[in-house]
């Protein structure tokens, strides 16, 4: 089956980097042709048609406003030898400080340590950008292959970040009860 | 895109002038409940005959069979169960009330929602709602001259499925057709953004008595995109009052009081809560016992309910991924927002000052009247576009009980999700389907929406059938799931009503029980309209007898009238088309002397060169 190409249904230039305005400004012109609150006096054709096109406006653009899903989709479309470039491994030096990265949230996480978690943020907040940096990079020059491991290493911060984010409600949720 | 090509919108649609439909918003409040209409992106809340413009949502159920809604309720002397802020028991189980409420529940025998014991027999949440929304129904046919074409009621933000189907059943056993279940301070913003013109990001900060919600949105040229919600369906203003009754009983050295002393507690509460907005102290005495609640006092006992609140802004912030300055305004709703010590909090929360230019009480039906026009089809210029989302996530139950989430909460509707699952034994044919709804891990946590099963799977080893379970939420927030064995073909679907709601019987029943001739809609209508003459005699007579009661009709003249205004009163509430003209008829004869002598008067005023206006148009 071939790829949904969510650029294309919004309207957009498919690239890492989108230009967030235009793309909410495409969205909100869509769902005010397509959504279905605006044919509820359309036959029953029309409005199950409205129903299936909102629904695809509203994944297109969650998916393209999110950076990370946005670069998996976007490889998705591009990369015509995934599953060549997908088998490369990332190297060893990157894996073990996501590990040590990983044990340090759980010893913070133990301790309620805030300042440590604080710090730990931050660092993942820096590596996350010179990322993003490499990733839009290589696709600019259409390397895919180097691409992929960017890919890899932005889902592997992402991981760590929501990881901080859960660990941050857990402690505002011991707070409500 | 192909896709986009098939049609385009508004192609085939008849083109014929077609009479105004007649749609009004419902803020069906957990302690008031409103009605009120728009046209052409003006709304306005319809008063009652006394020109009251909320309704308490209180019933009192009788002995007798009859029943007294609103105000009637809140000031009837009469013996009989009364009612209030039943709304946060609405699709509930007896095990989820864990606070004590001035009315005795029970969990029927077949289990699901929990009944009130009243003095005619147990009582659903679902019914209090239906006679609330009857009355509400009524009051709008009146002032809008028919039957309503459909209604958009209001619901919180943070209602589950199995809440929200509740209200959606007791609007059909008040014979009401839901256009939509919008949410609360959604609604709110509907009423800035058309009414106020207002533009940008926005956060709506709704405390009503109990519920809280909390929404923020963007709106940009009439589109209103809710981008997170939150909140909690437990918390709200009674949470104050009752802390500080706990706070009295604890003082006063007082156990358990019983339901009258309870309800007592709570209007010395509501006043005392009241006077601090403007003193410093205020004084409250229990039988022989006197203390004094300060300032003080009452922010120590309310601040921990106000910052759960808050902390519920800091994640919605979160899941939009925004920062409390990044907000353009943020919107008060409800009444449990007058508290000053809200407002304040809340403005040291976002550091501005929070808006409350449209009434907090009104503000969410005029927003809900706003798009039940759109909703109704009326339509004028560029209609609002309102993007909503689901509140809580939806998904399956997987192996160990846990829980798969298909559609995250605060995914935008409409909504189309897929997932693909396999079978975990060697030759399994079919597989259990099991939909929840819900934040937690474990679907234990979690509320069961829907069970079904998928059949006819061909036999395969473990791990090689493709199950696609298809998730769909409509724009009416309306879930159905589908699930297909992909090589197959084979497939079967549900329509979710939450296994803890009522099911179809029990509505049925409620609605044959409610309307005596179910069937027959002339015989509904002359009721209604015979309750509504009623009403408009027994103002009409009010307002006469308090210009001119005491000059013109001797005290025991007086009495009579009065007691015979009573007993129609009464019989208004009721359904008993019967009585109501009968009584009218006799109250008529009944003032009929009464008028003669104030057009007597009049005449006598006339000629004296006075206003005509003190005779009444209907004596």
């Amino acid at each position: 089956m071939p790829v949904t190409d969510y650029f294309a249904i919004l309207g957009v230039p498919a690239s890492s980097e989108i230009d967030r305005a235009r793309l909410d400004a495409q969205y909100r012109s869509l769902q005010a042709q397509w959504h279905p609150d605006r044919f509820v006096t359309a036959s029953e054709a029309e409005r199950r048609q409205a129903l299936q096109q909102a629904s695809l406006i509203n994944d297109a653009y969650q998916m393209l406003k999110q950076p990370l899903r946005r670069a998996e989709h976007l490889l998705e479309l591009k990369d015509t030898d995934a599953a060549v470039h997908q088998a490369r491994k990332l190297e060893p030096a990157f894996l073990l400080h996501q590990l040590e990265q990983r044990e340090e949230l759980e010893r913070l996480g133990q301790r309620r340590d805030q300042a440590a978690f604080a710090r730990l943020r931050r660092d993942t907040e820096t590596e996350l950008q010179l990322q993003w940096r490499d990733f839009a990079a290589t696709v600019q020059q259409q390397d895919w292959c180097s691409a992929r491991l960017s890919l890899q290493k932005l889902q592997f911060l992402h991981k760590l970040q929501e990881e901080l984010d859960h660990l941050e409600d857990r402690w505002l949720d011991t707070l409500d009860n | 895109m192909v896709l986009f090509t098939i049609a385009e919108p508004g192609q085939g649609r008849a083109r014929q002038v077609i009479r105004r439909k007649r749609a009004v918003g419902i803020d069906l409040g957990t302690t008031n409940s409103l009605v009120a209409v728009a046209k052409e992106g003006k709304a306005h809340v319809i008063p009652d005959v006394h020109e009251r413009l909320l309704l308490p949502s209180v019933v009192q159920y009788r002995s007798d069979g009859s029943l007294l809604v609103g105000d009637d309720a809140v000031e009837s002397t009469a013996s009989g169960t009364t009612i209030s802020s039943s709304k946060r028991l609405m699709g509930r189980g007896l095990a989820d009330i864990d606070y004590q409420v001035p009315y005795q529940l029970r969990q029927p025998a077949s289990g699901g929602m929990v009944e009130i014991v009243t003095a005619n027999g147990a009582v659903s949440p679902v019914q209090v709602a239906a006679d609330i929304l009857k009355t509400l129904a009524t009051r709008a046919e009146s002032a809008l001259g028919g039957e309503l074409d459909g209604v958009v009621i209001t619901v919180p933000a943070y209602f589950d499925e199995a809440q929200r189907q509740a209200t959606r059943a007791a609007a059909r056993i008040a014979g009401l057709n839901v256009l939509r279940l919008l949410n609360e301070p959604t609604a709110a913003a509907v009423a800035y953004g058309l009414d106020q013109r207002l533009q940008g990001t926005l956060m709506i900060y709704d405390l009503g008595g109990g519920t809280f919600d909390v929404s923020l949105m963007r709106l940009h040229n009439g589109v209103f995109e809710v981008l997170a919600i939150g909140g909690n369906s437990a918390l709200g203003g009674d949470d104050f009052d009752r802390a500080i009754v706990d706070w009295l009983l604890r003082q006063s050295g007082r156990s358990a009081p019983d339901a009258d002393t309870l309800r007592q507690l709570l209007r010395k509460t509501r006043a005392a809560k009241h006077a601090l907005t403007t003193a410093d102290s205020s004084v409250v005495e229990l039988d022989d016992w006197r203390g004094t609640l300060t300032r003080d006092t009452l922010h120590g006992l309310i601040d921990a309910y106000i910052d759960t609140t808050l902390r519920a802004c800091r994640r919605v912030l979160k899941d939009a991924q925004l920062e409390a300055a990044d907000i353009t305004d943020v919107v008060l709703v409800g009444g449990s927002t007058r508290t000053p010590r809200v407002q304040q909090k809340v403005k040291e929360f976002f550091g501005r000052e929070p808006l409350c230019s449209i009434d907090p009480d009104q503000v969410v039906a005029l927003g809900a009247a706003l798009q039940a026009d759109v909703l109704a089809g009326n339509k004028y210029g560029d209609a609002a576009l309102l993007l909503d989302v689901i509140p809580l996530s939806l998904g399956i139950e997987t192996m160990g009980g846990l829980m798969e989430k298909i559609v995250p909460r605060n995914s935008t509707i409409p909504v189309v999700r897929a997932q693909e699952f396999t079978t975990y034994k060697d030759g399994q044919t079919a597989m259990s389907i099991h939909v929840f709804q819900g934040e937690r891990e474990l679907c234990g946590d979690n509320r069961s929406l829907a069970r079904f099963e998928l059949r006819g799977i061909p036999p395969m080893v473990a791990g090689a059938a493709r199950i696609k379970v298809t998730f769909q939420v409509d724009a009416d927030g309306l879930l159905q799931v589908q699930a297909e064995e992909v090589s197959s073909g084979i497939r079967s679907s549900v329509v979710v009503k939450p296994s803890f709601g009522l099911d179809e019987q029990d509505i049925a029943g409620m609605i044959k029980a409610s309307i005596d001739s179910a069937a027959d809609d002339k015989a509904k209508r002359s009721l209604r309209e015979k309750q509504v003459e009623a009403q408009r005699h027994l103002a009409a007579l009010q307002a006469a007898l308090g210009q001119d009661g005491n000059s013109l009709l001797t005290a025991e003249e007086r009495q009579q009238l009065e007691q015979a205004m009573a007993k129609l009163q009464q019989a208004a509430a009721g359904d008993d088309a019967a009585l109501i003209e009968r009584l009218t008829d006799a109250l008529n004869a009944q003032s009929r002397d009464y008028a003669g002598r104030r057009m007597d008067a009049g005449i006598r005023a006339a000629l004296a060169g006075q206003k005509l206006d003190v005779v009444g148009d209907n004596l």
